[in-house]
């Protein structure tokens, strides 16, 4: 059972898979972990990034192969009364058709029931004939020869529309559109926390539509072969669940999931509204056709808006000191998924404050915006926690640093229960993750002497001044809560290793961190050391990706895998003629000619590829020698295999594992990022002038720090530009898009590109292998927050985001 | 002026769309355009310009689309007319030699080959029968394979992600009708890795792009950049790429990687 789980001899240790400061888990030499300037070797997709040779989505070509599109409707709430068909069928280069009553369709996409309600957030609209809101695809796709004879094709479709009621706004909906109005979380008694306040407060503020915008389209393609086998490319952060989507929904063929990269953001359509109905619309026409289906959704970039956005109001009871003694949260907002939407602030609050009480309550108004989702992560989360410290802070005077110090604190636990916690966990207990974040943002912008009543400060140019800040907690701090990982490494016989997994692609670190702690855990160069490509199959799967809780859990099936790994290598260097091995993948070894037949396995090791004698390093193989001495056997002569080995890494929740929840009181989160901005708004004119930013996250461990800064960078400028001045807008009479493309949506370029620093701190607070936590959500989620706060410090006015040049001077009573 | 002429010079030939829309392109100062229309493959074709040009000192170089001429005039004016070959782009000081050489060369019963470009990209010579609505970048993508111009916009020349570089330009390849291509010069990223260009370890030394679906756009719009300003200052770097979005907002990390190569490349 030891060999199984690679080394965690302590059961009790591996539920928490933590690593630091623990004498029987030694570490290994960490060569390229958190090194930088290795260059392509130490980041292998980057070579392919940079010069376009990396495949995406859309790259994918085949021969003959053919392109579909569905049909987007005009109208913002609508239904299919009849359609017509017989002139697209009629156009020459239209190879298939799938109506919205063709049962091949809207049987297999209508009995999707998945858990994340992708029913309404994926294509059942296609197959149901309803949409609700405008471009919402609906009643037909097609197949042809070229993209331009689908999109002719689809214009020769005849529906009879009955149109119907929509709204936009979802602060002014009927309630017949109101779908859900429930408390959702409740922590400890918040009636009694703001009786023991000394002061209440009330803020609201509303965020605006932002959309997704992503960088590729949506894409699926489906390549059969033969009647029964067919290869599908997926554009998605999870391709093993397009996986096991499509074996329930599309029996007809065996699936083979293949995973180019993806010009993406986090979530969205690269996540749950993608991956089961959106290749399997591209299946059933393969099938149908016999030939390679291309599906494409141009318009995805618009479809729905961010899980964050939505009106937000505060009832928060604080003492005199800055203890915030009770938060109430109303929340009014669009659905998510076709479920509850809404930012579940109360978790967030609850996992990064000492705050005892929390309320949380959900609206969801069923607005025609489309479905509202998750894209970088958790801005709603975040803005739900730093709202209050702002306004703690102004309300006493005190300075945001001091309040966050105040309330630092994880669970409703003090700073103190966190060192004893982190004491009897082996963390070490005086890293205290928020105050050197802080610290390390201070140094940049210094907000413990520069900070100012809102309002007050007037620079000599006229303009008002102001400090903005932002904290939260790197919320993939839970080992797995993202979903776990099988990865398999094999060290082929030329002496390279490849690591093995079915993977989605997002984020800047994940392949700098693979390569880098499979390279060091096995003592092998780094150059050496490769991935998987597109066109392999999926027997092993990571999680996600390298973004989020994805990188601790492949990390440490990398980990697993490599140490399991090493062990089989050095057997193998010291094989004694008179044994045979079954690995533990159950591969047998024979005939294994070692090079070290005299020594054991504990007196040799690896280092830069080399296989050694402790004693006598001098005495050395390659790896590649070794492994070419086992014969794994077979006719015609000798064989010669990869060493294979493979680590796991198991998913822990509150539903899956509550015994663990209750054990640690709930799941004490010990690592945060911050950051700080200043500004400087013209009174005359609304605009604001970002002068300074700084984004520091604490990752635990870094494992590819260049990697990690650009996440910090991008978060804060995504963050800033989504607050900022990112907007859908919607014409109220017909519920239609009005700036729904690239050039009028306005997503930043290089020249809104503020002064922003970038940091990082290692505390080893994460649950991951050598106290890691995934990076690439947090930054932009903590942005969203970052600029609000600094708009109101400057006018001393709450301000709805975006923070427009208008919003800003409708505030301060000038228009 | 200048790098007008730079950047025009060597094109050869050009078009007869290019033709077309630049005919009355100002050289100098001012400029006149009068047309000729010879008949070309059922089609009326413009074959002349009349390009008046003003310039201080005796030396004028008078640079259009496949023509590069110049003149000594002591009162710094000059007419030039020439007469253009619509075919090749050749081009003759009268109506008469064009029409000589028309029937030589090409031939009255030889149809004009409209839908066939020749190009060079990455070093490499292309011949590619296009259709009227193809742009540069279905020829690139669906014809030669190159994969690194993107499509974020899908064709509206919004993102920068499909920029290539012609002639020295970068230019949005969705936005290039493929029937102006004929004899253009193109680099693209790919073209970049092979010669291993510094930019390619620049932008991975800085961590510039995070998912890289845009980078490729980048990447090459810096490539130009750096070509006719070797010294780049942060600003001129912020302005050049200021036509590229990345939705990951990896901007930041372009300017010392653009800075960097730069300072390899002997520049900076």
């Amino acid at each position: 059972m030891d060999e199984y789980y690679g080394g965690w001899k302590d059961p009790k240790k591996e539920k928490w898979n933590r690593q630091t400061n623990d004498a029987s888990y030694p570490l290994p030499e960490f060569k390229y972990t958190g090194k930088r300037g290795l260059g392509s070797e130490g980041a292998p997709d980057k070579a392919e990034k940079v010069s376009g040779t990396g495949i995406f989505g859309r790259d994918v070509s085949y021969p003959g192969m053919l392109y579909a599109k569905t049909l987007m409707c005009p109208y913002a709430n609508a239904k299919i009364r009849s359609m017509d068909t017989s002139k697209a069928e009629a156009l020459p280069g239209v190879r298939g058709i799938l109506r919205y009553d063709d049962p091949e369709w809207k049987d297999a996409i209508g009995s999707e029931q998945s858990t994340w309600g992708t029913d309404t957030f994926g294509m059942n609209s296609a197959v149901s004939g309803e949409v609700g809101h405008a471009e919402q695809r609906i009643g037909v796709a097609i197949a042809a020869d070229t993209k331009e004879i689908v999109d002719e094709a689809l214009k020769l479709v005849e529906i009879d529309w009955e149109e119907r009621d929509f709204v936009i706004d979802w602060d002014n909906a009927s309630e017949q559109f109101v779908v859900f109005n429930e408390t959702t979380e409740v922590y400890g008694d918040v009636d009694q926390g703001f009786i023991d306040a000394d002061r209440v407060i009330d803020v609201k503020i509303k965020r605006n539509n932002t959309v997704w915008a992503g960088t590729e389209g949506c894409v699926a393609t489906a390549v059969p072969y033969g009647d029964h086998y067919m290869d599908v490319y997926a554009h998605n952060q999870v391709p093993h669940n397009t996986g096991y989507y499509l074996s329930q929904w599309f029996p007809q063929c065996k699936t083979h999931i293949r995973a180019p990269y993806h010009g993406s953001q986090f979530g969205s359509l690269n996540w749950v509204g993608y991956y089961p109905s959106f290749p399997l619309t591209a299946c059933i026409l393969a099938k149908k056709t016999g030939k390679p289906v291309q599906h494409l959704y141009d318009q995805s970039h618009f479809d729905g808006g961010s899980q964050a956005d939505g009106t937000f109001e505060w009832k928060i009871g604080m003492k005199d000191d800055g203890t915030i003694t009770a938060i109430e949260c109303w929340n009014t907002c669009a659905p998510a998924f076709g479920r509850i939407g809404g930012a579940s602030g109360g978790f967030w609050c609850w996992e990064n404050y000492k705050i005892k009480n929390y309320r949380y309550h959900v609206k969801n108004v069923n607005v025609a915006q489309g479905r509202h989702s998750c894209w970088k992560h958790g801005g709603g989360y975040v803005l739900v926690g730093v709202i209050p410290i702002a306004a703690v802070a102004e309300e006493l005077k005190m300075n945001p640093i001091d309040v966050m110090m105040k309330n630092n604190g994880t669970c409703g636990h003090d700073w103190a229960w966190m060192q004893s916690f982190m004491t009897e966990y082996g963390f070490d207990p005086n890293r205290d993750s928020l105050k050197e974040c802080l610290d390390a943002c201070n140094k940049v912008i210094d907000m413990k002497t520069e900070w100012h009543p809102a309002g007050t400060k007037i620079l000599p140019n006229g303009k008002y001044h102001g400090l903005g800040f932002t904290v939260s907690n790197q919320w993939t701090h839970v080992l797995g809560d993202k979903g776990g990982s099988w990865i398999g490494l094999a060290l082929r016989p030329d002496g390279t290793l490849c690591i093995k997994a079915l993977r989605g692609d997002q984020g800047t670190g994940w392949q700098g961190a693979w390569v880098r702690v499979a390279a060091d855990e096995m003592g092998m160069k780094v150059e050496d050391v490769d991935l998987v490509g597109v066109h392999d199959e999926e027997y092993f799967h990571a999680h996600d990706e390298g973004c989020s809780g994805g990188t601790i859990s492949n990390v440490m099936s990398i980990v697993k895998a490599a140490r399991k790994l090493k062990k089989w290598v050095l057997e193998a260097a010291t094989f004694k003629e008179d044994n045979w091995v079954i690995t533990s993948h159950g591969a047998g070894w024979t005939n294994v000619k070692s090079l070290f037949p005299d020594k054991t396995p504990e007196e040799l090791d690896i280092k830069d590829s080399m296989v050694f004698e402790k004693a006598n390093p001098s005495n050395k193989v390659t790896l590649g020698q070794v492994v070419r001495t086992v014969d794994t056997g077979g006719h015609g002569g000798e064989h010669r295999r990869p060493l294979f080995d493979w680590g796991w890494t198991r998913n822990i929740d509150p539903v899956l594992n509550p015994d663990i929840f209750q054990e640690l009181h709930g799941w004490p989160c010990l690592v945060r990022n911050t950051q700080f901005m200043e500004i400087e708004i013209d009174p005359e004119t609304g605009k604001i002038d970002v002068i300074k930013g700084v984004a520091v996250t604490d990752p635990g461990k870094a494992f590819y720090p260049e990697g990690i800064e650009q996440e910090n960078l991008g978060g804060f400028i995504t963050g800033f530009t989504r607050a900022g001045f990112e907007e859908l807008f919607y014409d109220p009479t017909t519920g239609v898009q009005l700036n729904n493309d690239l050039i009028f949506y306005p997503v930043s370029v290089m020249n809104d590109t503020p002064n922003v620093v970038a940091g990082y701190v290692e505390t080893g607070g994460g649950y991951g292998p050598y106290g890691s936590v995934g990076n690439g959500e947090t930054p932009s989620a903590s942005g969203q927050s970052c600029i609000t706060t600094a708009v109101y410090n400057a006018i001393g006015k709450w301000v709805d985001a975006p923070c427009t040049p208008d919003r800003i001077l409708k505030a301060l009573g000038k228009i | 002026m200048s790098e007008e002429k730079d950047n025009k010079i060597g094109l050869g030939k050009i078009s007869r769309r290019e033709f077309l829309r630049d005919a009355g392109i100002v050289v100098g100062g001012t400029a006149v355009s009068s047309a000729f229309f010879l008949s070309a493959c059922g089609e009326e074709v413009e074959v002349t310009k009349t390009v008046t040009t003003t310039a201080p000192g005796s030396t004028v170089t008078t640079t259009a689309p496949g023509a590069t001429v110049t003149t000594t005039a002591a009162d710094n004016t000059v007419t030039v007319t020439k007469y253009t070959c619509p075919v090749d782009g050749l081009e003759f000081d009268s109506l008469e030699a064009l029409k000589a050489h028309y029937d030589a060369v090409h031939g009255d019963a030889a149809p004009v080959a409209e839908n066939v470009i020749n190009l060079t990209v990455n070093g490499g010579d292309y011949v590619v029968n296009v259709k009227p609505e193809w742009t540069l970048q279905n020829v690139l993508r669906d014809q030669l394979g190159l994969t690194s111009p993107k499509d974020m916009c899908f064709g509206e020349g919004a993102c920068g992600s499909c920029t290539v570089i012609i002639n020295g330009r970068p230019v949005l390849s969705c936005m290039t009708l493929a029937t102006e291509c004929n004899n253009i010069i193109v680099e693209t990223a790919e073209g970049l890795l092979a010669q291993n260009h510094p930019l390619i370890e620049s932008y991975i030394k800085y961590a510039a792009l995070q998912c890289g679906f845009c980078t490729p756009g980048f990447v090459v719009t810096a490539k130009a950049l750096l070509d006719r300003n070797p010294n780049p200052t942060e600003s001129d770097i912020r302005e050049a790429l200021g036509g590229n979005i990345c939705r990951c907002a990896s901007y930041p990390g372009h300017i010392p990687a653009v800075l960097d190569a730069a300072t390899k490349l002997g520049g900076a």
